[in-house]
């Protein structure tokens, strides 16, 4: 039903656009952008960990209760909790 | 600090190090008696401290305990007659987060102005790296990039341009593979090159911008240029307060900022603070033209650096092979089926390896210091014609108790730390921070805290400086405080003694064994769950709100260099336990013997201290001997019992025991200590409570002022201290209220 309200170019963005904790190992995307919600010195050590819009993310491997998650960005392998991946917007996801 | 008068004894002398004596003095770096002053630097995981072995050798040793810690460890080497002191500063991922890591690190470039900076970066994960160097670039003029790790990228299939690496950044570049030693004498080399050239080498002028801002950086330079033309990095300084950088900003207001420059006098303050005044004003105002996410743009331009200088420099050779080694290692250990069992099997392993390994050892020392260096002193003191009192007082009082902690204490660290190094150095370590995380984040904890809390197994001082790893304030701070409820290796011999005597002999003797060790688990899990408890506790009231950031990096396997991690490990933790424990020790010795030794009326203090405290005793179904030996051993868990044994004796004036007044002393055997104990009145009671008290009491003085140096608050330390002791002195009185009831 939002599809009625949809302004133009809006589309893509709804279609294609996912957040990092829902993908699975093995899955690839590209950062979109870190959610507003996610402020202060949280934010800056995503970055400086190298989750900057434009970086090719990929999902290694999940802990036993698959919360945390190990992520391969820039050449390292760090590990998120689902509530940061959660606030990270992904898309060209490619299975 | 601002009356701190820098005077700058050297002008323009080609041959001088350009190292600031003072600021190095106020950072708490002794620079004295070295001719060059190296930083090391670089992300977490590159093999930074493998760098610095390999330059230091022998010559190292733990960093300065005093203030701000600037490094983990100094050392020193000489090169071409010349003594180069070399800094290993915290490992950062940036330098512009306001991290507390990460001031030290910038604070020491800044201010310190060593005479060469040495970058080491990680060859398979340069793009990451990349993104620190740039950022140091932009402080530090007289900086190396060392490419480390050049073999494992080669396996990976990655070799790295060097020379075109170098001619990108304008910085010298030396590919080594620091763990075979190899590139040393070429860092070595540049190192020595980099430090007697009189000027700056020139670096590439890189400053991380977005050009869209310019105007506004440029404006405020030249403010900043004008109020103190001696500056350098003016841009930069620019770039960090429009970017609200508190520490920058904090140093400008406080005048430090002159001593980047060289060879100033301190300007008059009166020009200093209206200068600032200015540059603080039209900060302000230029602040309002940034956007909100001036800050994210900084480090998107900075990543962006890297990774076009990156494609420029990594050349992929061959096919990268099929098998991911790390990913299939990652894959077992991270499993949901065997991930626990795996680190539950080799945690077991470790302990059985210390408890056992140590058993030899300890009684070896022990037979020697104790059994053979105490009665020679003794003897030595008679040949003297010491007066009594004088031989008592030094070798029954500060020399025993020191011989007995060091020899209860020192072998079971020495097997237990270089394991727990050997585990670190595999890469498995943060595998198990990783598997645990989600138990810890239930808690309000972080999942690194696994590692202190399995360092506090060994030495809850040496577990508090393992909190270190933990970047994040909050969780931090929760990992400290309840690093006492994991027990640590003095305390393990008195859970197995009371269990052993009084809880091995409820059942029949083919189960004695068997059940007195569950105790001792079952004691050592319920810190494991207190540990989750209050920790959860602590999160949810007087923590609440305080900055909490995770990260956790998983660092590629490693095969740890065997000999070499147990050398470092020996110097790095188990040597500073031990010194700081035997500082402790010595007046704890003292101590004791003097109060078993001066009467008070017609009996020694000892034992109107343990009248006093006997009512206090009973209520947590203990006694006042208990307690007292408690308060005494304050310093080290170690002589809780021979202190124990010592005080019935001296009480009891059994004529065949003991070896006289305020002499510590162990028994052979388990049976006469048993009569012992229990001709003194000890029941099942006593021996559980003191299980458990013993677990849950306030932290020995070691832990305590380690806790004060980490935390660098009196409050943290208050509340470290005393939470367990009202803990502990609330479940004895408990259990002793219901036991007596029932």
């Amino acid at each position: 039903m939002f599809g009625l309200f949809r302004k133009k170019g809006q589309e893509i963005i709804n279609e294609s656009k996912k957040i990092l904790s829902e993908l699975i190992p093995g899955q690839k995307a590209f950062i979109y952008s870190i959610n507003e919600t996610c402020q202060g010195i949280e934010r800056k050590r995503l970055m400086d960990l190298g989750f900057v819009p434009g970086t090719l993310v990929e999902v290694a491997v999940s802990s036993p209760f698959s919360d945390p998650t190990a992520y391969r960005v820039r050449g390292g392998l760090i590990a998120l909790r689902k509530s940061q991946a959660s606030k990270i917007n992904i898309e060209n996801v490619q299975y | 600090m601002s009356s701190l008068n820098f005077t700058t004894s050297h002008k323009n002398c080609a041959d001088c190090p350009v190292h600031d004596k003072f600021s190095l003095q106020r950072l708490g770096v002794n620079a004295e008696n070295a001719d060059y002053i190296i930083a090391l630097a670089g992300n977490p995981n590159t093999g930074k401290s493998t760098i610095f072995n390999a330059l230091t050798g022998l010559r190292q040793h733990t960093g300065n305990w005093t203030g701000k810690t600037v490094a983990r460890l100094e050392g020193s080497f000489v090169f071409h007659e010349k003594k180069y002191k070399v800094l290993d500063l915290p490992g950062t991922y940036s330098l512009i987060s306001s991290s507390l890591e990460e001031e030290i690190a910038r604070d020491f470039m800044l201010f310190g102005k060593p005479d060469v900076t040495v970058i080491v970066v990680d060859a398979t994960r340069i793009e990451r790296n990349l993104n620190l160097v740039l950022q140091t670039l932009e402080i530090s003029s007289r900086a190396i990039i060392c490419v480390n790790l050049i073999d494992e990228a080669k396996k990976k299939g990655i070799e790295i341009d060097v020379k075109t690496l170098s001619r990108e950044l304008g910085v010298p570049v030396v590919p080594t593979i620091a763990r075979d030693q190899k590139g040393i004498y070429e860092l070595l080399s540049s190192i020595e090159k980099v430090a007697t050239s009189p000027e700056p080498i020139k670096s590439r002028a890189f400053q991380v911008n977005d050009p869209a801002y310019a105007g506004q950086i440029n404006q405020l330079a030249e403010t900043i240029r004008s109020g103190f033309p001696e500056i350098p990095n003016a841009n930069w300084l620019a770039s960090r307060i429009l970017d609200g950088d508190k520490s920058i900003i904090e140093a400008l207001e406080k005048g430090q900022l002159i001593s980047l420059a060289k060879d100033v006098e301190e300007a008059p303050a009166a020009h200093n603070n209206s200068q600032t005044k200015l540059i603080l004003k039209e900060a302000a105002k230029l602040r309002a033209e940034l956007p909100a996410n001036y800050h994210d743009r900084l480090i998107e331009k900075s990543f962006e650096e890297s990774e076009r200088i990156s494609k420029k420099v990594v050349v992929k050779v061959g096919e990268k092979r099929k098998f991911d080694r790390d990913l299939f290692l990652d894959k077992i250990f991270l499993s949901p089926i065997f991930g626990y069992p795996i680190m539950l099997l080799l945690f077991a392993l470790m302990f059985w390896i210390t408890i056992s390994g140590s058993n030899y050892p300890s009684s070896w020392l022990f037979d020697i210091l104790v059994g053979k260096v105490h009665p020679l002193l003794n003897d030595l003191g008679e040949s003297l014609h010491f007066p009594w009192w004088l031989s008592g007082f030094l070798f029954d009082g500060m020399y025993l108790a020191t011989a007995w902690v060091v020899s209860v204490m020192l072998p079971p660290m020495a097997i237990f730390f270089p394991m727990f190094t050997l585990l670190e150095d595999f890469g498995y370590l943060p595998r198990v921070a990783f598997n645990m995380d989600n138990l810890f984040k239930k808690a309000g904890a972080h999942g690194k805290q696994v590692m202190s809390m399995m360092m506090g197994f060994g030495c809850n001082a040496a577990g508090v400086v393992a909190t270190r790893i933990i970047d994040s304030p909050r969780e931090r701070l929760i990992a400290i405080i309840t690093n006492n409820f994991a027990i640590c290796n003095g305390r393990w011999p008195t859970q197995i003694l009371l269990a052993t005597i009084f809880i091995g002999a409820l059942v029949p003797a083919h189960l004695a064994g068997f059940v007195s060790a569950m105790a001792v688990v079952g004691v050592a899990l319920l810190g494991v769950a207190l540990t989750f408890l209050v920790s959860w506790g602590l999160s949810k009231t007087v923590l609440h709100g305080q900055p909490s950031v995770f990260s956790l990096e998983l660092p590629p396997f490693r095969a740890p260099k065997f000999w070499q991690t147990i050398y470092t490990s020996l110097i790095d933790r188990t040597i500073f336990v031990l010194w700081r424990a035997i500082v402790f020790a010595l007046p704890a010795g003292a101590i004791i013997w003097l109060i078993s030794n001066i009467n008070i009326g017609d009996s020694p203090i000892a034992l109107h201290m343990i009248d006093f405290l006997d009512p206090i005793g009973w209520f947590m179904g203990l006694n006042g001997i208990i307690l007292v030996a408690y308060i005494l051993a304050i310093p080290a868990n170690e002589i809780v019992i021979p202190t124990i044994l010592m005080l019935i004796v001296l009480m009891s004036g059994v004529p065949d025991e003991g070896s006289g007044a305020g002499v510590m002393f162990e028994t052979d055997s388990i049976t006469s200590l048993e009569s012992l104990l229990k001709g003194n009145g000890w029941t099942l009671l006593t021996a559980v409570n003191l299980m458990l008290f013993s677990l849950i009491h306030n932290p020995c003085s070691t832990t305590i002022y380690t806790i004060f140096k980490e935390t660098k608050s009196r409050k943290w330390t208050l509340v470290s201290t005393l939470l367990p002791i009202v803990m502990g002195f609330a479940l004895t009185s408990t259990i002793a209220f219901i036991w007596k009831m029932v």
